[in-house]
């Protein structure tokens, strides 16, 4: 639910201060509702370009709604009634402690009052599992041991068949499968499964299937569900547990609103015993924190959305200000002659502004509902682009009515505030002139509202200087300046060599050293505001230096009898020049963002394949033990010959690898991450990238010893047990993969590991981070040994090199089929599949973001077209004209479309142009060591190409009509 | 010898629909230009005197009836032989001048030139000379905007005689002139009339601007209702 108070509060001040003059001057509202109501094509064609803006901000909001709505529906179905876990987690694994535990939580809970109504102890081990009758294979499935007894403010166990079943039904050796793990192993109630646990594996039968819902559907896994007593005797845990759920009082979605509270009571609960932080398991806010993380990406979506949107929103006020001019143009004889009759020239404001009002509620209305247009074709091609299906989700259309009415009330407030200043611009007019049509002459001396322009401007610069800790008003200051004495000085110094200078003097601020400091947090408002301000210096720049140009492609670019086409073609848009400039800037902007976008998504595309080595160290195949084992070599020798793929196999390298809390400088809490323990193998044959090193370090014995090279730092954790290389992801994420932990260290620090199987602490200094931050290998890199020897329950890891033109998905499915006999569960990281998917979904949103600048594209377009409609019929007596002297129809027709084209081609260059230089100003600060510079000429050519036959299309039409126009009754045409 | 008509018409109808209302701008025209004539329509206004001129020019279409222009019926060609036509052998001078407001004056005044496909420079350099028989030498390069209405409508006629037509039609050509501007224009057109033996078809209700016709047609209600020779 968005908050509308502030934009419907300035919505109904606008309108009543409109509706209060209306009634006053009653006439001049009769006036505007004439000229509406009289030329109806006319009012549709205006409110049309009117709601572009509207209709981006809503599809915007709608979108950042379905998606807050899509995720926030996935948290709610993933926990149920589950508010809070209480135990400690590490790389997918709970770690057990004492049920003892949950009984004197359950009662102190209770005897402290807190908002609960329902907290239940359970396990959870994530096995291997088979229908052996079937020949059918399930991992990770989560085995859960709950006790019904316990589960009341959990909701019961249903099955599909809708009836109520409990873990008190349940005989030893019966289970129930969700229906996830039902249809995976073909199971029906009566299957036998076996479930491969330790070194052993046990078959359980299945008692019933339960529908995905509530505890059998907890965080959407595959799950098998058996009595809580049984689950301690099989996994070897009496008396002991795993995780506690907790459901706060309320119902699946307001429960949230204890989550402080309860999570308070807890500690303070876990305190008063005396349970060792270190060790004790840790209170886990899942919904809060999963709804938290859903509200957040929505946000991020919607703001980036609105941020590459913000181009298309710009140029849709462009529109709305080419509209309005063209409009006061067209109607300059009557208002003329409206002065002369006796209206003042706030009146004549007055009656422009109650048509712009109705205009703009009109336009603001439609574009709020045609952005859920925009919006819904948006998720569409969401959910084509990410198929978030398969990860549980449901691709579900939503929108708040509160995200319409805020679009509605900005864009009635941009479209009014636009209206306002083009009213108040176009009523200074000379009544003679106007009423005889002729144009207002050129002012040789400054005019009062030039000069007062341009000190606004001036004092705009020096407060924009004063502001300048703002970014975006930091980038404004010099280019408001600069407007502002360009302005001042235009009666003065040749408009040409004013607007030039001011055109170059921008663009060299924007590209200077003071673009954006790169240690800036958020550099999209900068970034947009640099975006505008390039724009706006190149187009200062090719308007008023383009006759030249074109008067040299006129006389040599065509002869015979398209010469006169193309020169009256030319003529038009450079004679009005800031008309021109407009439709020229509109175009402009919504190329620049395209050509951003397509820069971007080039050069990410570069940076991943060269970082495809530093990212998988070299290594095809990551697997690792499910559960906290270590293969022995006997039967890692046993196993690696029983699945008979060493001759595949190039090297295998191994780490010994354990959960663990890691304390950071500086910090009190712990964060859980992952140890390991690296072998000899891994520290001499990976090709791992670094971020960052440090140049020496001291080995055992305190010797120095420089760091030259990467594998310098690898040999470091050979000769120290106190050294330690991290992930990126540790250290902020990278391009590839952005940070998901709470981690952030950087090289020299001093961290603290804390074992959750002891609470014993080690300390490490950081020498290195890790360009890689793939999931499955993320971590505190350090020497083997030192997990060995100070952690007993570790699990191992395998990294292997295959042999050129071995299938890793072969090998993995081998090693699986093998170990799990062995009593290994294997979990396998095929590195190349997941640097895809990290590949495929940069990639993927890229491409959303073309969609939706598409979209923009379309609307800019249309503008184009809206402008032409308007130029067709401004022009209708000089067609007339260019007929009766012997311009065909075909002529007429070649013109208007020329014109229009060079309004693309120039207004695809420049934004081009601009994209090309921003991206370039960009990259040198922050992309330079990760990838080249990359332009993606073929990808801009066919954006450009499609743009332009594209606007040569939607123009088609009005250029036909005015071809077609009988010469006589063209002559005769006035509006 | 009597000399061919330039422009001969048989029994011309011109007939408006606007919804159920039909109206009859032309009835029954049957009327022969000369060459070398300079004629003047009169009439009040609502007469025909325009519907005539656009439809003997064929920038507008007959309901029924035909106009041969140098022998040839206007009905038998395509929308492109009288486009063609127009710009080879007729010119237009209107009221409200109509000068393309983007261009200046010698870009206006080439411009049937470049039309018809004559080489930019010798284009340029026949409407300096042109522009200079008007005595609009040094206005040139302004733009109608920066010109006063007598010197617009001098461009326009410049524009209309830069490619030595056989007829020009002119619709009110002083219509928004002064007295002493539109009697410096007429004797222009009658100057190019007599001097090049150009043919004037000139749409007035001014009966000064009609003394310099040798021919003066009356109409009322879309009939010739007179055809007299000039005193």
């Amino acid at each position: 639910m968005r908050d509308t108070t502030l934009a419907l509060l300035l919505v109904a001040v606008v309108f009543t201060v409109v509706i209060i003059a209306a009634a006053r001057r009653r006439v001049l509202l009769r006036m505007s509702l004439k000229n509406i109501a009289r030329r109806k094509t006319r009012a549709a064609i205006v409110v049309l370009g009117l709601m572009v803006g509207t209709a981006l901000i809503s599809s915007a909001m709608v979108v950042g709604d379905t998606l807050e709505y899509i995720f926030t529906e996935d948290v709610l179905q993933r926990w149920g009634q589950v508010d809070e876990v209480i135990g400690t987690q590490s790389a997918g694994v709970y770690l057990n402690f004492t049920d003892s535990y949950y009984t004197v939580l359950s009662q102190d809970l209770a005897s402290r009052n807190a908002p609960i109504d329902g907290i239940a102890p359970g396990i959870v081990q994530r096995l291997t599992i088979r229908n052996e009758l079937e020949g059918l294979w399930a991992e990770p499935v989560s085995v859960i041991g709950i006790d019904s007894a316990l589960e009341a403010g959990f909701g019961s166990l249903i099955t599909t068949e809708g009836s109520s079943v409990a873990t008190q039904d349940l005989v030893q050796g019966q289970v129930y499968a969700n229906q996830r793990v039902a249809e995976k192993l073909s199971a029906t109630p009566g299957s036998q499964l076996r479930l491969y646990f330790s070194q052993a594996s046990f078959v359980v039968t299945v008692a019933d299937i339960l529908g995905d819902k509530g505890t059998a559907n907890l965080d959407k896994q595959q799950i098998i569900i058996m009595r809580l007593d049984e689950a301690q005797t099989r996994f070897q845990m009496p008396g002991r547990i795993n995780f506690i759920r907790v459901s706060n009082t309320g119902n699946e979605e307001d429960g949230i609103q204890h989550t402080a509270e309860v999570t308070a009571a807890i500690n303070s609960i876990m305190d008063a015993h005396g349970w060792n932080p270190a060790t004790r398991p840790r209170v886990a806010e899942v919904k809060q924190q999963g709804l938290d993380d859903a509200r957040g990406f929505s946000k991020d979506v919607t703001q980036v959305f609105f941020i590459m949107g913000a181009f298309a929103i710009v140029a849709g006020i462009l529109l709305i200000i080419n509209i309005f001019v063209m409009m006061a143009e067209e109607r300059k004889s009557e208002m003329g002659i409206s002065r002369a009759v006796g209206m003042t020239r706030g009146q004549l404001t007055q009656s422009f502004l109650f048509e712009g009002a109705i205009f703009s509620a009109l336009s603001a209305f439609l574009g709020s509902l045609v952005g859920l247009g925009l919006g819904s074709l948006v998720v569409y091609f969401f959910s084509v682009v990410f198929p978030i299906s398969d990860r549980g989700l449901t691709v579900t259309f939503h929108f708040e009515i509160s995200s319409l009415v805020l679009a509605f009330a900005i864009g009635v407030l941009i479209t009014f505030f636009t209206v306002v200043l083009t009213s108040w611009f176009v009523s200074r007019l000379n009544i003679v002139r106007a009423i005889r049509g002729q144009p207002e002459p050129v002012p040789r001396r400054t005019t009062l509202l030039e000069a007062s322009v341009a000190l606004l401007l001036v004092l705009g610069g020096v407060a924009a200087i004063w502001l300048r800790s703002y970014p975006p008003a930091n980038i404004a200051s010099i280019p408001l300046l600069i407007l502002g004495v360009m302005i001042g000085s235009l009666r003065i110094v040749n408009p040409r060599y004013t607007a030039t200078l001011g055109g170059i003097g921008i663009i060299a601020w924007v590209l200077g050293p003071k673009f954006v400091e790169s240690n800036e947090p958020d550099i999209y408002v900068p970034f947009v505001t640099a975006g505008l301000l390039l724009v706006l210096g190149a187009v200062l720049i090719v308007v008023f230096n383009s006759s030249p140009f074109l008067r040299m492609i006129t006389r040599f670019g065509a002869k015979g009898k398209a010469h006169p086409v193309l020169k009256t073609s030319l003529t038009y848009p450079m004679s009005k020049k800031f008309q021109t400039g407009m439709t020229l800037g509109m175009f402009s902007l919504i190329m620049f963002a395209i050509c951003i976008i397509s820069m971007i998504q080039g050069m990410q595309g570069s940076a991943i394949s060269n970082q495809i080595p530093q990212q998988t160290g070299g290594y095809d195949l990551v697997a690792h033990t499910t559960e906290f084992k270590r293969i022995d070599d006997a039967n890692w020798s046993r196993g690696m010959q029983e699945s008979g793929v060493s001759e595949y196999i190039e090297s295998v390298s191994n780490a010994t690898v354990v959960p663990v809390g890691v304390l950071p400088p500086g910090n009190t809490k712990t964060i859980p991450y992952t140890l390991w323990g690296v072998d000899n193998v891994l520290l001499t044959t990976n090709e791992f990238g670094f971020r960052e090193l440090a140049d020496h370090y001291y080995d055992r014995g305190g010797q120095y010893h420089l760091i030259q090279t990467p594998r310098d730092a690898w040999t470091a954790l050979a000769d120290s047990d106190e050294l330690a290389l991290v992930d990126g992801n540790a250290a902020g994420g990278t391009e590839v993969s952005p940070a998901e932990g709470e981690l952030r260290l950087e090289v020299g620090d001093r961290v603290s590991v804390v074992s959750y199987q002891t609470g014993a602490m080690q300390n490490f200094t950081i020498l290195g981070i890790l360009q890689q931050s793939l999931p499955g290998t993320m971590g505190l890199f350090v020497n083997q040994q030192v997990v060995r020897g100070n952690y007993s329950m570790t699990w191992s890891a395998y990294f292997f090199q295959l042999r050129p033109g071995v299938s890793a998905r072969f090998v993995a499915d081998s090693l699986k089929s093998t170990f799990i006999e062995y009593g290994y569960g294997l979990e396998t990281v095929i590195v190349a599949e997941v640097l895809g998917q990290v590949i495929e979904t940069a990639d993927r949103v890229l491409l959303l973001m073309q969609a939706y600048l598409g979209i923009g594209l379309i609307v800019g377009i249309a503008g184009v077209a809206v402008i032409m409609v308007r130029a067709v019929v401004e022009r209708r007596q000089q067609i007339g004209v260019l007929r009766a002297i012997g311009y065909t129809k075909r002529m007429v027709m070649v013109s208007f479309l020329l014109e229009i084209s060079f309004i693309a081609l120039f207004g695809s260059v420049i934004g081009i142009a601009c994209g090309i230089v921003l991206a370039y100003r960009v990259w040198s600060m922050f992309f330079q060591e990760v990838t080249p510079f990359i332009i993606p000429w073929l990808h801009l050519a066919a954006v450009a190409l499609i743009a332009g036959v594209a606007t040569v299309l939607a123009t088609a039409s009005p250029a036909v009509r005015a071809s077609k126009t009988p010469p006589a009754a063209a002559l005769r045409y006035s509006e | 010898m009597k000399p061919e008509p330039l422009v001969r018409a048989v029994a011309a109808e011109k007939v408006y629909e606007s919804g159920p209302l039909s109206v009859r701008a032309l009835q029954g025209i049957n009327l022969e230009i000369l060459p070398g004539e300079m004629v003047a329509i009169m009439g009040p206004s609502g007469c025909g005197k325009t519907t005539l001129l656009n439809c003997f020019s064929g920038l507008d279409e007959l309901t029924s009836g035909e106009v041969y222009v140098d022998g040839k019926s206007l009905s038998s060609m395509t929308d492109k032989q009288k486009t063609e036509y127009r710009a080879k052998r007729m010119g237009f001078i209107f009221q409200s001048y109509n000068l393309l407001p983007v261009l200046t004056a010698v870009e206006n005044v080439e411009l049937p030139l470049l039309i018809v496909g004559h080489p930019p420079k010798q284009a340029r350099a026949t409407a300096m000379m042109i522009i200079e028989q008007m005595g609009m030498k040094g206005w040139e390069q302004h733009k109608p905007s920066e010109l006063s209405a007598g010197q617009q409508q001098r461009a326009a006629i410049a524009r209309a005689l830069v490619n030595s037509p056989a007829i020009v039609w002119a619709d009110e050509p002083t219509g928004n002139l002064d007295t002493d501007t539109s009697r410096q224009i007429m004797q222009l057109l009658k100057q190019l009339n007599v001097g090049n033996r150009q043919t004037f078809v000139v749409v007035t209700h001014d009966p000064a601007v009609s003394e310099w016709a040798n021919r003066i047609l009356k109409m009322r209600d879309g009939r010739i209702v007179e055809d007299t020779a000039a005193k």
